[in-house]
């Protein structure tokens, strides 16, 4: 283990380490998207699933307390244009990020699959023109096991390789 | 005594529902080398994607020159000095080798200072800076990687898998320059699954099994507990 009290580097090394920590420390960190996504999830489906609540139970209690049928049906088109309303705005927002990661994965699942053909067809031109082999090139990654689910929700990423 | 450049704290990282890191510590202290080593799909890479932005961790924290960054993003990382050279190179192939060195002009390095610093430590590549980077050699390509991860002069440098595909003769060469290169005083996290070549110029050695840190410790006494980890032991 280096001994970190005797810097075996010189005053220009030492210089640059000071800068990086400076401009780390001065590094400008936004929240996670990720979490924000995530968030934006939940109240659409929590939306969603009030909107018909509401739209249903809501509709029914409003038209039963209603005095007459004018004021039932004024009621009820209340109750159930506010649910609706909800539930429109709750599945926008789920399908809207649901949506965003499904093709965010799929993106990056293209491209993996791209980089590993490419990785193929090199590897067969070298094999074919006898030349040695270079690099990964002769051992192409794996292809990710199984295509992603539908959009049915929060989509899982695509398999990489570990390492 | 300051802050190590980098240091994982309970790092645990998924795909999608699958935790592939479960509770990650590790530090790479201030001028050292440290071996990350490990079978396949033990989580090394992942946590080298942690450690550089590009994965974010579902938990644990990131700290870089002692400040969380966790959830920064890997440009701004890297234009700051945190360089990662990817398994497989991860040059462009149909470019040639002036070209990638361009590449590396946009932390806003000049070109000119690129070329200089690739060509001295890596002399090989000025005699093919007009070749195509996909006809190099395995060896040459790794070095272009290299080349244009040091011309920004990193404190840091992430080296994953660096001896993949490569002649043993190829990788000591590599790891000779690693060595040179940690002298100058650039922290250098490397990741390794077969290459025992690494430990001669790593200051601590750590083994990594089913994503978790199995053991840290001295590059010789770790060397004798590779074997049982490869085979599950």
């Amino acid at each position: 283990m280096t001994d970190q009290s005797a810097n075996p580097t010189g005053p220009a090394t030492d210089a640059r380490i000071e800068q990086f920590r400076n401009d780390v420390e001065e590094m400008k960190l936004k929240g996670s998207s990720g979490e924000g996504e995530k968030w934006f999830l939940v109240i659409g489906v929590v939306l969603l699933v009030a909107g018909v609540v509401l739209a249903v139970v809501g509709a029914v209690t409003v038209a039963t307390s209603g005095a007459s049928p004018a004021d039932q049906r004024a009621n009820m088109a209340q109750g159930s244009f506010m649910g609706i309303a909800l539930a429109i705005v709750g599945a926008a927002l789920f399908l809207r990020y649901s949506l965003a990661r499904y093709l965010r994965f799929w993106l990056i699942r293209l491209t993996y699959e791209s980089r590993a053909n490419t990785d193929r067809v090199v590897a067969a031109i070298e094999r074919a023109s006898g030349l040695e082999p270079t690099g990964p090139a002769t051992t192409p990654p794996a292809p990710p096991a199984a295509p992603p689910a539908p959009p049915a929700g929060p989509t899982d990423p695509p398999p990489f390789p570990q390492g | 005594m300051s802050a190590p450049l980098l240091e994982l704290r309970g790092v645990r990282a998924a795909y999608g529902t699958i935790e592939v890191l479960h509770g990650v510590d590790l530090v790479v202290p201030e001028a050292s080398v440290v071996a990350l080593l490990g079978p396949n799909g033990a989580g090394k890479t992942t946590t080298l994607s942690v450690a550089a932005g590009l994965m974010e961790p579902t938990s644990g924290t990131v700290l870089v020159a002692g400040r969380d960054v966790t959830g920064a993003g890997p440009e701004e990382l890297a234009r700051r000095g945190l360089t990662t050279i990817p398994e497989g190179k991860g040059i462009f192939p149909t470019l040639t080798v002036r070209e990638n060195l361009v590449m590396a002009t946009y932390a806003r390095v000049s070109l000119a200072h690129v070329e200089a610093v690739a060509y001295e430590r890596f002399p090989r590549l000025k005699e093919r800076r007009n070749q195509v980077a996909g006809t190099l050699s395995g060896g040459e390509q790794q070095m272009l990687a290299m080349a244009r991860g040091l011309a920004v002069e990193p404190a840091v440098l992430l080296l994953d898998e660096l001896s993949m595909g490569l002649a043993p003769l190829v990788v000591e060469e590599l790891y000779g320059i690693v060595g040179q290169i940690a002298r100058q005083g650039t922290s250098i996290l490397v990741v390794e699954q077969f290459a025992r070549t690494v430990l001669g110029v790593a200051d601590v050695a750590a083994i990594m099994v089913n994503g978790q840190i199995r053991r840290v410790g001295d590059p010789s006494a770790v060397e004798q507990e590779l074997s049982a980890a490869y085979l599950g032991g």
